[in-house]
């Protein structure tokens, strides 16, 4: 596995509430996989992928939980030594390519600059590799688009520099937030089938944060799904999309307009996602749930289903 | 034939670009001879990639910017410069739309006081709106950053809806929520087209939204219309090559 995390719980202290955001997820990645984290606003994806870059703002805190990158324990190390991970054993994409690129900078000294920070080689080198990257994430005429600065360049010229910036060290895990929810469908189309290629030809471990099942469904082989800062549901993107075992799952995908008949009533669910400060005791989706019974005021786990599956309800709509 | 509710022809709009010191100034144009028309009651969606004017096509429609060529006309009669009551906007992000220093009754209420549509103690007026579009009268006390993202988009209906229009442009009115939250927001406009015989001009770069949403579809690729259709055709047998090429981008849930 190039990814193991274990048991990672997140929480945020305030003068009055805490909010109990991410509880005791665990996942692993093997090299060339690629995993969608899926779930809607608030849910703990975005905390849970920046927990792994160490990303997360001061005042989010580790309660506990392990994360280990090649076999390397990263929730010991130092700042420095984190700073030393990231661009190259691990990067990251983020939904807005100007809040990662520097609009002083040419596109060609940022990607040189990240070969140079993290390799041993010369500028000449440093300069090679930055075309080649340019050339693998499909950006025409690259040597000319070094000496471009940002603004030059349109948004989904952008997001291929940043991810060309991302991918230039080879790193082992990639980890992308919302990296092409602000794109249109072409663009996002063939980001997502280079990144997939890019990971499968060089065993980069993926995670894809995003909260569009579409895109977990066409580009995905594993499909994490969050809810109130839980995994509720995990496995094989077609079979979990096809045949949701979790409840939550199958709302989700009821409330998609284009698997609904045009003009009619799309399904929805009633209320709100769950308050975590604190979460409420007991299964956290009981409130909105249309199967819910008695018994699910216990709380189910993440339990097995079947060999690949995984599911937290204790009425599963598909059985192993 | 009655004519449209709402109709443009030959629509044209050129931007000027930041010249730096060049004494040539520099057009792009953002809309080309775009000519539609939407009857009352219909929902037109638009569809497009980002910079092939879909959004300069509906501030223009809604009179917010001017337009550099061509006319628009309501009801058959030309329409001057500047915004109709008949047409009213939602927008993308209703975050940013709303006033956030002010309490939701009275953004709502603000526009129908300006055009004397009530008088001044609307309260009852506020708490009619915000239950059509499914919140409670409590809301009216609140400011936009007490309210979730759903909720504002909800306001964001309501407060468009207040003037009684006849027309409501869409401009990604949904593509920031969440599914679930989405779904929802989508079956409001579905059921006050129902009830008030609303018609939508309904811009998404979202295709299965549109699909589902709207009668009949645009086609925009760099500030041209390539192809219009009733959607059903359209998603069914595209005639242009860009159309077919937008379709097999979607990705799809099998």
């Amino acid at each position: 596995m190039v990814l193991a995390v274990d048991h990672l719980s997140l929480r945020i202290p305030g003068a009055q509430r805490t909010v109990y955001a991410v509880d005791d997820v665990s996942f692993a990645i093997a090299p060339g996989e690629v995993v969608a984290l899926v779930g809607e606003s608030g849910s703990g994806k975005t905390l849970t992928a920046l927990a792994l870059a160490g990303l997360n703002e001061a005042a989010v805190q580790r309660v506990g939980g392990s994360i280990r990158l090649q076999g390397e324990e990263l929730t010991d190390l130092s700042e420095r030594a984190l700073r030393r991970l990231r661009g190259a054993a691990l990067s990251v994409v983020f939904q807005d390519p100007m809040a990662t690129l520097n609009p002083v900078l040419t596109v060609g000294t940022q990607l040189s600059e990240t070969v140079l920070a993290h390799r041993r080689v010369g500028r000449q080198e440093a300069r090679r590799r930055a075309v080649s990257a340019l050339q693998a994430v499909g950006l025409p005429e690259p040597e000319l688009r070094l000496r471009a600065y940002p603004h030059q360049l349109s948004g989904g010229m952008r997001q291929r520099v940043a991810i060309a910036a991302a991918l230039i060290n080879e790193p082992a895990l990639l980890i992308a937030d919302e990296a092409t929810t602000a794109l249109d469908a072409t663009l996002q189309a063939q980001i997502l089938a280079l990144v997939r290629a890019h990971g499968h030809a060089h065993g980069t471990a993926v995670l894809w944060v995003t909260h569009d099942l579409a895109v977990a469904a066409g580009f995905a082989d594993r499909v994490l799904v969050m809810y109130g800062g839980q995994l509720i549901e995990t496995g094989p993107a077609d079979r979990v999309l096809r045949q949701p075992a979790h409840p939550y799952t199958a709302a989700l995908l009821a409330a998609i307009p284009s698997r609904a008949e045009p003009g009619s009533e799309l399904a929805t669910l009633p209320g709100q996602p769950p308050d975590l400060a604190p979460p409420p005791p007991g299964c956290r989706f009981r409130e909105r749930c249309p199967i819910a019974r008695a018994e699910c005021a216990a709380g189910p786990a993440l339990h097995a289903l079947g060999a690949e599956r995984q599911v937290r309800c204790f009425f599963p709509l598909v059985t192993s | 034939m009655s004519p449209p509710l709402f109709a443009v022809d030959e629509l044209g709009c050129d931007f000027t670009l930041p010249g730096g010191l060049s004494w040539r100034r520099q057009y792009v144009t953002a809309l080309d001879a775009v000519t539609l028309s939407i009857a009352a009651g219909e929902a037109l969606g638009v569809v497009g990639e980002s910079g092939s004017g879909k959004s300069t096509l509906a501030r223009i429609a809604t009179g917010l910017l001017p337009a550099s060529r061509g006319t628009r006309s309501w009801l058959g009669a030309a329409m001057p410069p500047g915004p109709h009551a008949g047409i009213q906007m939602v927008f993308q992000d209703a975050g940013s739309a709303l006033n956030p220093r002010l309490r939701i009754g009275k953004q709502i209420a603000e526009a129908p006081l300006l055009h004397g549509l009530i008088d001044g103690r609307p309260d009852d007026f506020i708490a009619g709106e915000l239950e059509r579009v499914g919140l409670a009268a409590e809301f009216a006390h609140r400011y936009p950053h007490q309210l979730s993202g759903g909720q504002r988009a909800r306001v964001g209906i309501a407060r468009a809806l207040a003037l009684r229009p006849q027309l409501l442009v869409c401009d990604e009115a949904s593509a920031a929520l969440d599914v679930v939250v989405q779904a929802q927001v989508l079956n409001l406009l579905q059921s006050l087209r129902r009830e008030l015989g609303l018609a939508l001009l309904f811009i998404s770069h979202d295709l299965g939204v549109v699909r589902h949403v709207c009668d009949r579809v645009a086609v925009m690729q760099a500030g041209q219309v390539v192809e219009i259709e009733r959607a059903e055709t359209l998603f069914q047998s595209p005639a242009h090559p860009y159309t077919r090429k937008l379709l097999s981008a979607v990705p799809t849930l099998g």
